[in-house]
């Protein structure tokens, strides 16, 4: 029994030294070699003044719907019009699928808006593998890219129709504005961040150039969202993505009557949807109304019921 | 061994337990300021872990390490300082946001990295002080004193250090306490030749320290943000136990909490740059307000705060929480004859008063002739003046039913108990009013229903308040309710309904409300259905909107008072007390296998599911640690030792008891202390000192005699306890604050003294019957159901109580004194 435990003593020297030691060699290299990452956005636009990306209008009346049908038919119609990656299509067609599945899209222009926009343009690289799962994600920041669901539900809330001009306060990635630009030719987006501004324009920019000129509709300004855009006031649509205690008055005020405000109210990805509408009473008298999307007869948060038990990350 | 029993080898034990205290601490701030502190909790708790690893492996290689001990211990002591920092600057680079943890699969790579990092230098501990009690096992009682003492010294130094370190420099205590320690354990002849690796060391960890960020603040959290406004300018940055708080200036702060929508449609002025940013420990902000010109003044009445000014003209306020000053502001604009403010954190105030800038910001008010100030919680400031108000107002004075991203951690929220709400309408005139405003941002909601569902309860304990209660709220913003001392009048209710008609908030409790209509069955299974049902359509046609939930359970709980609500509905929203003071735990027990997989729908719930997770965890790796020696080595190692069984029940036992007594007395005793940041880490000093002196004393005893008896003492003591603290707690509620304290820290000291006794007298038995691998592992034992016990505690209180909690560890301790006979009987037969 003695012989064995000075076996055993014999490599405790690797157990204890390796433990110890070892650990802090590894650390020592770990911490040469480790790194916060840094962020990469480009810093080239100055904002803060208003830049339209394209000067002229994309009518959106030209753009060659997509089929919805099928994934075979789905790809087929789009091959040639885009140069998005197939891989980027199947995916994008098996989401929309599931967005419809849990009437997160429910009308044919928002589904074909849906297929036709390259959300993995808009999301940061290390997430490219993740970019159509049910799931916000990092675009650095402190900011979010949303799920393909809250932005199908949003979208679809708004009930945009060509012609109408539409304000979104928080243009984070970018990726909500550019559905929208299919919708309609008048997209007024503002973000905070000067750098998630210069970001998202150089997409819009270069997607013009490669066969994306519905981007071209968007016009896009680095400034405090809470003030609205006074010089295109007042909107049909106002679509707010930054969290606030209250919805800016100002923002009210350049909502048209008879307009609608979508806001996700809640932490990211346990959201609920606030609707507001503005419209006159019988006595003339400007009325604000809460409510979520299904006048409180139907609630579906923005979680897939697609499985019972759960399985929401599928792609 | 030189050290041995020296007045050296005591005091590097002294100073090496409080650097390890100090740098524990540290880390848990670290995270709580640079990111989710429940996180950081959950990282030291599995880190600790590394006790119960040296233990095992101590067990195993005791001779071979005996042998080398003063090797081992020298690079114990040493490695300990630079995985101190080397461990927290690695954790830096961690890229962990706790909001994608469900969704990113990387982030839980991430946490597993928090693991392994900080687990390092909790294992160089380990070696220490597992080497030390070894060697020292005759005379473990005063080691262990000396280990239990520096513990409680070193969480005080780091307390009182929070007056001058801002949180970067956090870990400055520990390393200062590290080196002392270090210094003195180099003092002994057989360890000089180390002295110049020790020398080394210091330096690599300086520069490591200096070189490598000791706090990196993550992107998510709320000054992140605030940071990075173009024209964002810092005001005010101080230090305090209280935390690190921070004022910006910016026109991009935009506060208006709960405002009416109709603002924008009527308000002439709305006033422009009207905040300053307030972040505590990096979160927020809270805004401070600007004194209104009177022209921009209009502003206030379109607040939930100022509903109950509508149908009172108030002489006498009471407001809970300074805040930023909104509340105070309002009233005063309301020409209240006089404003008390109870405020706890005695910095906010101080600011307010001395800093140039906030006092001109803010018009000074605090040195209005009209306002004081009462430096307590609320509840603690009405029942120690026992003043009458004609209004006591509530408005967000938490961040209550706020959904926050990763989640609440489970606290005591003694503010919003029964008895609290007792105390409040206790506190008012005859007409007088209690006004509470609260976010409400859940659909469906939770926080909002259980506070209501407790105030309702307290105010029908007074009597029947179905005359006396009105309430509001606008959809996912605020909620606002209000009591009435002897009733609203019709005229009182007419004017409240036609402000709430006029601000577009929708009253959903008046005097007289109408049943709400419908199937109050297919109303509770909606809601379930919610959650748990694949159906895709609900009962087309029915008014499912969250103004009909509230009306409904209002309905229920002030009218009908028969419990339906509570018991029936989706989520736990019982009234909470003093016995369970916790906003958490929504989720039903039952319920918790349905939300695994459907976790994002319930993230204000994060931070109680992760106890559960830590607690799974924490009892995984004990059980792997008890078994380790039993598969690999137990017939080699224990073969010549009797009494197995006894020896784990017994150690596992004292391991949990004295955690979760630990901790639930200072649960219960924050109830009374104001300034809790401050009391309770004095309370846990007094509490491992005194333990320490109990372990000190029973040096003297025969272990295999008295043991029992000390177990049997404190199971009878903690009985005890469990029926009367509250009534203890009440009776000395109204004493000033430092004799309150004084007489807390004397009330637990018996117990704490007493329980100092049951471990060394069980590791003294075992050092004497030279069952030395018993010995070590024994105290990896205890080490991991501690850890265990720790995570437990909270949830045993969510779930039953603290009453209950202390049932349950005076049933630990006389199952230690079970154990130890067993022990003792196992060791004769073998």
């Amino acid at each position: 029994m003695r012989r064995n435990q000075g076996n055993i003593s014999k490599n405790a020297v690797f157990i204890i030294a390796s433990v110890i030691v070892g650990i802090a060699m590894i650390s020592s290299v770990l911490i040469l070699k480790n790194k916060k990452p840094v962020e990469t956005a480009p810093l080239t636009v100055k904002a803060a003044e208003e830049q339209k990306i394209s000067p002229d209008k994309y009518d959106i009346t030209k753009i060659k719907s997509p089929a919805t049908e099928s994934q075979e038919l789905y790809l087929a119609s789009m091959k040639g019009e885009r140069p998005d990656e197939e891989k980027y299509l199947k995916l994008r067609y098996d989401r929309m699928l599931k967005l419809i599945a849990n009437k997160d899209l429910w009308r044919d222009k928002e589904k074909k808006a849906f297929l036709l926009t390259p959300r993995e343009r808009f999301c940061h690289p290390r997430n490219l593998s993740r970019v159509y799962d049910h799931a916000f994600l990092d675009i650095g920041y402190g900011q979010t890219i949303s799920g393909p669901h809250v932005v199908g539900r949003m979208t679809s809330t708004l009930d945009l129709k060509p012609g109408e001009k539409v304000l979104e306060i928080g243009t984070g990635s970018g990726y909500q504005s550019a559905v929208l630009s299919y919708l309609t030719d008048k997209v007024y987006t503002i973000e905070i961040v000067e750098e998630l501004t210069s970001q998202t324009k150089e997409i819009y920019a270069k997607g013009v150039k490669e066969g994306y000129p519905e981007f071209g509709n968007i016009s896009a300004k680095c400034d405090d969202g809470y003030y609205g855009w006074a010089d295109y006031a007042p909107f049909d649509k106002i679509i707010v993505t930054c969290g606030i205690d209250h919805i800016p008055p100002e923002l009210i005020k350049q909502l048209k009557i008879g307009g609608t405000m979508v806001i996700p109210v809640g932490p990211p990805g346990a959201q609920v949807l606030l609707k507001v509408s503005k419209t006159n009473d019988a006595a003339g008298n400007t009325v604000i109304t809460r409510e979520d999307m299904y006048q409180g007869k139907k609630k579906v948060p923005f979680v897939p019921f697609t499985k019972k038990g759960g399985g929401s990350w599928s792609r | 061994m030189n050290r041995k029993g020296s007045t050296g080898g005591f005091l590097s034990v002294f100073f090496i337990s409080a650097a390890v205290i100090a740098y524990e601490i540290a880390v848990m701030k670290i995270f709580s300021v640079g990111n989710w502190s429940h996180f950081g909790s959950m990282a030291i708790s599995i880190a600790m872990f590394g006790f119960g690893v040296f233990s095992v492996l101590l067990c195993v290689f005791k001779d071979y390490l005996l042998r080398h001990k003063n090797t081992v211990l020298s690079i114990a002591v040493i490695s300990l300082g630079f995985l101190m920092v080397g461990a927290n600057s690695l954790a830096q680079t961690v890229n962990f946001v706790p909001i994608f943890l469900v969704s990113d699969p990387a982030q839980k790579n991430n946490l597993l990295l928090y693991y392994i990092y900080y687990f390092a230098p909790f294992f160089a501990a380990a070696v220490y002080f597992g080497m030390t009690f070894l060697d020292n096992k005759e005379e473990f009682g005063k080691v262990y004193f000396a280990n239990m003492a520096g513990s409680g010294i070193g969480g005080l130094i780091f307390l009182f250090s929070l007056y001058f370190l801002f949180p970067e420099n956090y870990l400055l205590v520990a390393l200062f306490l590290w080196i002392t320690g270090a210094v003195l354990f180099f003092t002994g002849k057989l360890a000089r030749k180390y002295i110049p690796w020790f020398v080394l060391a210091v330096f690599a960890v300086f520069s490591l320290y200096v070189y490598f960020p000791q706090l990196v603040v993550s992107q998510y959290k709320g000054i992140s943000y605030a940071k990075k406004f173009e024209d964002s300018k810092l005001i005010v940055r101080t230090a305090s136990p209280f935390g690190c708080v921070e004022i910006y200036s910016s026109s991009y702060f935009h506060f208006a909490p709960g405002l009416s929508d109709m603002a924008a449609v009527k308000l002439k002025n709305m006033p422009k740059n009207a905040y300053l940013g307030m972040f505590i420990d990096s979160d927020g902000p809270i805004g401070l307000a600007k004194k209104l010109k009177p022209e921009e003044e209009a502003y206030f009445d379109y607040l939930p705060g100022s509903m109950p000014y509508r149908v009172s003209k108030p002489q006498k306020v009471f407001i809970s929480q300074l805040g930023g000053g909104l509340s105070t502001q309002i009233a005063l604009k309301e020409k209240a004859g006089s404003v008390v403010i109870s405020e706890s954190n005695p910095v906010i105030p101080e600011i307010f008063k001395n800093n140039k800038f906030i006092k001109e910001f803010t018009g000074d008010f605090l040195r209005n002739p009209r306002v004081s100030l009462l430096p307590y919680e609320a509840r603690i400031a009405l029942e120690k003046t026992g003043g009458k108000f004609d209004l006591i107002d509530f408005s967000l004075a938490d961040s209550t039913g706020l959904s926050m991203p990763g989640g609440f951690s489970v606290g005591e929220k003694y503010t919003y108990t029964c008895e609290a709400f007792n105390t409040y309408l206790k506190a008012l005139n005859a007409g007088g009013i209690f006004s509470l405003t609260v976010w409400n941002k859940e659909d469906p909601p939770k926080s909002t229903l259980k506070l209501l569902e407790t105030f309702a309860r307290a105010a029908n304990a007074r009597r029947d308040a179905s005359n006396s209660v009105f309430a509001a709220q606008t959809y996912l913003s605020t909620l606002t309710v209000m009591y009435k001392e002897g009733g609203f009048t019709t005229l009182e209710i007419k004017t409240l309904e036609k402000y709430c008609a006029s601000m577009s908030f929708e009253v959903i409790y008046k005097p007289s409300s109408a049943a709400p209509k419908g199937d109050r069955a297919a109303f509770y299974s909606y809601y379930r259905d919610l959650f748990f049902s694949d159906k895709d359509d609900f009962e087309g046609g029915k008014d499912r909107t969250a103004g009909n939930l509230y009306k409904t359970a209002l309905y229920n709980i002030l009218i009908e008072k028969n419990g339906e609500f509570a018991s029936k509905y989706v989520f736990n929203v019982s009234a909470i007390t003093d016995d369970r003071p916790f906003l958490a735990g929504f989720v039903r027990f039952k319920d918790i296998g349905g939300f695994i997989g459907k976790l994002e729908m319930i993230a204000d719930e994060w931070g109680y599911l992760l106890l559960w997770a830590t607690l799974a965890q924490a009892l995984l790796i004990a059980l792997v640690l008890l078994l380790i020696p039993v598969a690999v080595e137990w017939k080699t190692v224990f073969s010549f030792s009797g009494g197995k069984t006894g020896v784990i029940l017994y150690f596992a036992c004292l391991g949990l008891g004295y955690m979760i007594v630990e901790l639930a007395l200072i649960g219960k005793l924050i109830l009374i202390l104001t300034n809790p940041a401050v009391s309770v880490s004095l309370l846990i000093a007094g509490m491992l000192v005194f333990s320490g002196l109990g372990s000190l004393v029973s040096g003297r005893l025969n272990p295999s005699k008295s043991a029992v008896y000390y177990c049997a003492a404190i199971a009878v003591a903690l009985f005890g306890t469990a029926f009367l603290l509250d009534k203890f707690l009440y009776s000395i509620a109204g004493l000033p604050y430092i004799l309150k304290l004084c007489v807390c820290i004397a009330a637990v000291a018996p117990v704490a003294f007493l329980m100092g006794f049951p471990f060394a007298l069980g590791m003294s038995q075992l050092g004497k019957t030279n069952k030395e691998h018993f010995f070590i592992w024994s105290w990896g034992i205890n080490g991991s159901f501690s850890v265990s016990g720790s995570v437990l505690t909270p949830l045993l209180a969510v779930s039953f109580g603290y009453s209950n909690v202390f049932f349950i560890a005076s049933a630990l301790y006389l199952s230690a004194a079970a154990a130890f006979m067993l022990i003792k009987r196992e060791a004769k037969a073998k």
